[in-house]
């Protein structure tokens, strides 16, 4: 379950502060799928990412099953991002000189199993995502398409329990969409809690969200269930 | 175990992705690592090769002094210098340089007897090719294994030189010898020394010096009062002040080769800290990348000092075994003006194999040490930096 409690970002720009996140509580119980909406610069984004423990709020709290990652050492957290959750970046977020298997297997390496192992799960999860072929490519080769679908098996890789999607919907063609919606469903069904940030929540309908919150200038305008 | 092996792939794997970042760094070390390694190795080896030289030097060399020149000495001395309390032996030696104008080399004459010739060669010296001249031949001469080819005689064995009258003599080689020093073996030319003295137009009571053996190593100094005081205008020289004097003028050379290499040390470091103070763009998203996949502060600060280690290893590996390429396939052909000195008109000279720890140490110390100080600067910025500033992007 993940929890949030007056939770409030300000990022610094120049001698302008600007407040991302403005007092924000609210519950997503665990094995639902929410969606977080809003405008561009409404704060999805860093609203997701404050839950995911990558930001750390200015205020407030943020509880991950009764736990405050909000005020946890960044090596513990570093360790729950490794080992309990899962995040699609938008496709930007490879490191494009990497092989695909390296990009996709990047939170395995530094743990204790063997990196054959990691190969394995690696390429399995390739075949899954129809880019088997693509083993060995540069990241920067891939076309948009596939970049997606890697996004989304490199969440995968550690089998989270908690999944967090930014914009995954963005320059998808009809095929990876319909593919992003059967794997939420699929995660649905695993009991996965699931929290996309988008801007097109109605590209996601088919996945039946449980939750959507919707943000205006960073505070949570709207909240249905 | 198998996490620590994981990032080693990773750091290989990212040191191999990025080489063109990591090229200049990489090819400045090289270049540093091998400009203060062939100083070291080629000194190494020229005091290796003075000390085997001067280990069949004898104990106290006597010459003769006129107005701050040396002069021949007469051989009547040596009967005086006999008499002093523990000197062994004092044996009068013909030899000198000549000047080969046409090969552009510098040859040392040496007149031995043949008593004197056998016991050379029953020690360091071997025979290649031929033997020793036999007892009264004439104008018969063995040489160092470098000469023939110095010389470009093309496997002739008959020679001239020009003596000092600007008179033709004609030699016949009788023999090649090869020695533990190449030092000895690229520019002598020995003969009988009744030829020698002829050829240098010297009178027969005259020597060029006269070595003195002394019994008891204690007794050299005291020796060497007793034999000045017998001659005063003679110079007593020590083989331990030859062995200082030669290590002295080495030395002097390499410090000041190693005095400019500082400037090229300083500028490396230079090089070094800009580069570790500032992170690419690239690096910056690479690093965002690796902790939002949730690597940890202790995972980016390993697998960066892997990636310095590799670095500095691989670099210090390739500088080195360019400094042995360089000192004993070429004859440090780059610092043989500075290092060598006159010797640099020896005829061709290879350099010795020596390998001396400390002086490779401190350099291991002066180069790789710095390189992984900046790389630890560099991977604790990296590994401290705000997860959120890499991460976050354009806000949705």
């Amino acid at each position: 379950m993940i929890r949030l409690t007056g939770v409030s970002k300000i990022f610094e720009t120049g001698n302008q502060d600007i407040t991302a996140v403005s007092e924000v509580s609210v519950s997503i119980p665990r094995g639902a799928l929410t969606l977080l909406t809003g405008n561009n610069g409404s704060g999805k984004t860093t609203l997701m990412l404050l839950m995911a423990g990558i930001l750390s709020p200015d205020a407030g709290r943020v509880y991950l099953d009764g736990m405050d990652i909000s005020r946890l050492p960044e090596r513990i957290r570093s360790r729950i991002r490794r080992n309990r959750t899962g995040i699609i970046f938008q496709e930007r977020f490879f490191i494009r000189t990497a092989p695909v298997w390296q990009n996709l297997v990047l939170s395995l390496i530094p743990t204790e199993r063997p990196m054959a192992d990691i190969r394995n799960k690696g390429k399995a999860l390739l075949r899954r995502f129809g880019l088997e072929e693509k083993e060995n490519v540069r990241c920067g080769r891939l076309s948009g398409g596939e970049k997606q679908r890697l996004a989304i098996a490199r969440a995968l890789i550690n089998d989270p329990d908690v999944i967090f999607a930014d914009e995954p919907t963005t320059h998808l063609d009809h095929d990876v969409l319909q593919m992003l919606t059967r794997e939420i469903q699929n995660w649905k069904t695993r009991g996965k809690t699931v929290v996309i940030a988008t801007h097109q929540p109605e590209l996601l309908n088919a996945a039946g969200p449980d939750i959507r919150l919707t943000l205006e200038k960073g505070r949570l305008a709207r909240e249905e269930r | 175990m198998n996490r620590r092996l994981n990032l080693l792939d990773y750091a290989a794997g990212s040191i191999l992705r990025r080489y063109s970042a990591h090229l200049p760094v990489a090819a400045v070390f090289i270049i540093v690592v091998f400009l203060a390694a062939s100083v070291i190795l080629t000194l190494s080896s020229l005091k290796k090769e003075a000390a085997n030289i001067l280990a069949a030097a004898p104990e106290l060399t006597v010459q003769e002094m006129s107005g701050g020149r040396q002069t021949p000495i007469a051989v009547d001395i040596a009967e005086k210098i006999r008499s002093v309390t523990g000197v062994e032996s004092a044996r009068p030696r013909i030899w000198g340089y000549l000047y080969e104008p046409y090969a552009g080399v510098n040859l040392t004459l040496w007149g031995v007897d043949e008593i004197t010739g056998e016991k050379m060669f029953s020690g360091d010296f071997s025979f290649r090719e031929g033997g020793f001249y036999k007892p009264g031949e004439r104008w018969k001469i063995v040489v160092g294994e470098k000469v023939p080819q110095a010389l470009n005689l093309k496997g002739r064995k008959n020679l001239t030189f020009t003596d000092g009258q600007g008179k033709l003599k004609s030699f016949e080689i009788a023999g090649v010898f090869s020695s533990v020093s190449s030092m000895l073996t690229a520019d002598l030319v020995i003969m009988p020394e009744k030829d020698l003295r002829e050829f240098f137009h010297m009178d027969k009571g005259l020597a060029t010096d006269i070595a003195v053996t002394v019994k008891n190593p204690a007794e050299i100094p005291m020796a060497a009062v007793k034999i000045s005081s017998l001659c005063p205008s003679c110079r007593v020289i020590s083989r331990t002040w030859m062995q200082r004097a030669y290590e002295a003028v080495f030395n002097f050379r390499g410090g000041l080769v190693l005095l400019l290499w500082m400037g090229c040390l300083v500028s490396f470091l230079i090089l070094l800290w800009n580069k570790g103070a500032v992170l690419s763009g690239l690096e910056k998203r690479e690093l965002g990348i690796l902790k939002a996949a949730g690597w940890s502060f202790e995972d980016i600060l390993e697998l960066k000092i892997m990636e310095g280690a590799m670095i500095s290893g691989a670099s210090f590996t390739g500088g080195f075994a360019a400094a042995c390429i360089h000192v004993y396939g070429f004859d440090a052909v780059l610092f043989r003006p500075v290092l060598f000195g006159w010797s640099v008109l020896f005829p061709s000279m290879n350099l010795v194999p020596v390998f001396s720890f400390g002086p490779l140490f401190l350099i291991l110390i002066l180069t790789v040490l710095p390189y992984m100080a900046v790389s630890l600067l560099s991977a604790w910025k990296s590994a401290t930096m705000d997860i959120g500033e890499l991460i976050r992007g354009e806000d949705g």
